[in-house]
């Protein structure tokens, strides 16, 4: 499974990996430049001091090498390496040479032409090293005298180095110096900081990716908490909420948006047990009615005439099941969702309300007057006559049904058309209805204090009308005034 | 005994209120939870049929009153909720019993019958005072004679329902009012003398069935059933 907790300790692990690796490999190549330059400085001090120790005196140059000034030109496992030539004329000829070489002659270093610089290099004795190259012109001793350019000596492999010299031709001598070392101290120091930046990088990538790991969980804590809280809830717990005192502001967004969406849930659940409890009561008390009747009818023997009422209380009792299956399906098709379709051509509502309203009375024996009707002509709306019919005559039939009419309060219908469209408004005293009421007024089989028997038929009028108006595009919605008015609002958009 | 049914739907109350009247009981029967406590608190019945689902005050609503109020009717709740959590919602609210709709008539009598045994710490459906035993089950009663077989007494509902009102008191007075309380309901027209004269007739039966006299008559106070007068 993706886990945040196990991407994220591994990516910041990988990043402090990264960054560590980066900054070690950087240190090592500062340190590897300043030994570098260090070891090159060394070179040109060994060169400054062969410098130093050859002079120009009539006529020859000199270089003074004791081997107490140099013993590191000596013979042995570090020994360093020198050769110093001298230019007579187009003719290099060697001055000098350390110690180490011995007899031999280093044909490397004498190789001609040879860039003045510092250079990597193969050591006589196979090392691998560095070699400074330097030119420069001796001092003439000023206390010396003679003819310059008439003698030459030159020292030979196997002579006595203490002091060597050399005759040269030319005013101006040149003297090649070649100081070279080996580079193999400078390499075990290398490897040494090398691997202790590897190891102590190492410690401390295997360290932070303990911290990662701790920093991570801790962090991640609340992340856990509201997930394991989020697990327990169910259908069962809907009515519980997440606490969002303890969590951390990026999450409480996230945890009060889940307890919106609980609260919308436990809604909608409680509205749909409501539902099914009424639909479950009202679906089996016409069976328990039949079978008392039946039961309570076959328990002795009766009289034609109590059969006869007998099967009239069980047709009474059919034809309200009857009702009550053809309101369910009714409901059931409106609330599909499908639209349902509309007509080419509009129809004038007004006439319909008329229609409706004279028809509405006829059936409850209201008196005329309980009915006021306010809708000029045309109120125009692309339905179906049938549709519009069952819609505005329950809502006409409700209001005669459960309003306090008489005709001073009598049964108001309004219809009104302008830009926006149509809209009908069926209004009536309800003293008994609360504000509260108002949002059950569409819920299925919801009756205020009704019971089976009242004649407030079985609460399904009201979610069957608004289903039908949502299926041609209009809204039907209920508003309860201050004095108690309670107004049916239907709507329909501009044809 | 005496039943109080408060049922909303028409067909189903008087059908339950015939039964019950057929099976001896006086039945009283009203429409809303409202008038069905205002019954309650007013009468002293033996059992409550009370429907869940009722206009002006529910069923639960009505039942807590009468569990507040300490009235001492068993309640038998009826309801088309089946859910375990309703089930133990009203018999947490102070129901006796529980009859989830549809049901049969048998089995609401047969819980009818057992909520006013227990209502009168009467746990067995059988009675006995002396040679009389009453079946409440069965709805019998019978004498048992020393040499030959038991007679079974031919009484009418009413007739019944006071012989078994005594017996479930055996050795206690009951009084004519209280008599008349349990035997009749609202619809019955009583008369002054309507005890009297069905414990007159009562009293015929058992003698004709060769019984030795179990109810005596305490003066100015009532009747009381027992195996011989000290």
């Amino acid at each position: 499974m993706n886990s945040i907790r196990r991407r994220t300790s591994v990516l910041v692990a990988a990043s402090i990996a990264g960054l560590l690796s980066l900054g070690g490999l950087g240190m090592f190549l500062v340190v590897r430049a300043s030994l570098a330059q260090q070891f090159d400085d060394g070179l040109l001090a060994r060169a400054a001091a062969l410098q130093s120790l050859t002079d120009a005196k009539a006529g020859k140059i000199e270089m003074d090498k004791t081997g107490a000034v140099m013993p590191w030109y000596h013979q042995g496992g570090d020994a360093e390496y020198f050769v110093a030539w001298v230019r007579d004329r187009d003719h290099w000829r060697v001055l000098a040479q350390s110690e180490s070489l011995g007899a031999n002659v280093w044909s490397e270093a004498g190789s001609s032409p040879r860039r003045v610089g510092v250079a990597d290099c193969a050591l006589p004795d196979g090392r691998a090293g560095r070699s400074l190259t330097a030119e420069f012109t001796p001092e003439i001793d000023p206390e010396a005298d003679g003819e310059p350019n008439t003698s030459v000596r030159t020292t030979s492999p196997g002579d006595d180095l203490a002091d060597t010299s050399v005759n040269v031709l030319t005013d101006v001598p040149v003297v090649r110096l070649v100081v070279a070392q080996s580079t193999a101290p400078l390499d075990r120091t290398l490897a040494t900081i090398a691997l202790s930046i590897v190891g102590v990088g190492g410690v401390l990538v295997l360290a932070s990716i303990a911290a990662t790991q701790w920093a991570v969980r801790r962090g991640t804590r609340p992340l856990v908490t509201l997930s394991a809280s989020v697990a327990t809830l169910g259908p069962d717990t809907l009515e519980r909420r997440l606490d969002l005192g303890h969590l951390p502001s990026e999450l409480a967004p996230v945890a009060g948006r889940l307890n919106d969406l609980l609260a919308r849930l436990d809604d909608a659940f409680a509205r749909e047990r409501r539902f099914t409890s009424a639909a479950s009561h009202e679906l089996r008390t016409p069976i328990a009615e039949l079978r008392m009747l039946l039961e309570v009818g076959l328990s002795r023997e009766r009289t034609p005439e109590r059969w006869e009422q007998t099967a009239r209380d069980g047709l009474g009792v059919l034809d309200r099941a009857q009702r009550l299956t053809e309101a369910l399906l009714r409901l059931s098709r409106a609330s599909e969702g499908s639209q349902a379709a509309l007509p080419d051509a509009t129809i004038d509502l007004s006439a319909v309300l008329r229609e409706q309203a004279a028809r509405a009375l006829d059936a409850s024996g209201h008196d005329p007057s309980h009915v006021s009707i306010d809708a000029p002509r045309p109120l125009p709306a692309r339905i179906d006559p049938a549709l519009a019919a069952s819609i505005i005559g329950n809502l006409i039939e409700n209001a005669l049904r459960h309003g306090d009419v008489s005709t001073d309060r009598a049964v108001r219908c309004v219809g009104t058309s302008d830009a926006a469209g149509t809209s009908i408004v069926i209004s009536n005293h309800a003293p008994t209805l609360t504000a509260a009421d108002i949002k059950h007024l569409f819920e299925p089989f919801w009756r205020k204090d009704a019971g089976r028997d009242a004649p407030g038929g079985f609460g399904l009028g009201l979610s069957v009308s608004r289903a039908l108006a949502a299926s041609v595009g209009a809204s039907l919605e209920y508003q309860l005034s201050a004095d108690k008015d309670v107004q049916a609002i239907l709507r329909f958009r501009r044809p | 005994m005496r039943v109080l049914i408060v049922e909303d739907s028409g067909v189903l109350r008087d059908s339950l209120s015939q039964g019950l009247r057929e099976a001896g009981y006086a039945v009283d029967s009203v429409a809303d939870g409202k008038r069905g406590l205002i019954h309650a608190q007013t009468t002293d019945y033996d059992v409550i049929v009370l429907d869940w689902m009722l206009p002006e005050m529910d069923g639960i609503e009505v039942v807590a009153a009468i569990r507040a109020k300490k009235l001492p009717a068993a309640v038998l709740m009826l309801t088309a909720r089946d859910s375990v959590d309703d089930k133990v919602r009203g018999l947490a609210t102070g129901a006796d019993d529980y009859l989830v709709k549809p049901f049969a008539f048998k089995e609401l009598l047969a819980r009818v019958q057992a909520l006013a045994r227990r209502r009168h710490n009467q746990p067995s459906p059988m009675l006995c005072v002396g040679p009389l035993a009453i079946n409440t089950d069965a709805r019998t009663a019978t004498t048992l004679q020393a040499h030959g077989p038991a007679i079974t007494l031919s009484l009418t509902p009413r007739e019944y329902a006071l012989l078994c009102y005594l017996a479930a008191r055996t050795g206690k007075p009951v009084t004519r009012a209280e008599l008349e309380e349990h035997l009749y309901d609202d619809s019955s027209q009583v008369f002054s003398n309507a005890i009297d004269s069905a414990v007159a007739a009562l009293r015929r039966k058992l003698d004709a069935a060769g019984c030795p006299p179990l109810i005596h008559t305490r003066r100015k106070i009532g009747y009381v059933l027992k195996e011989c007068e000290a």
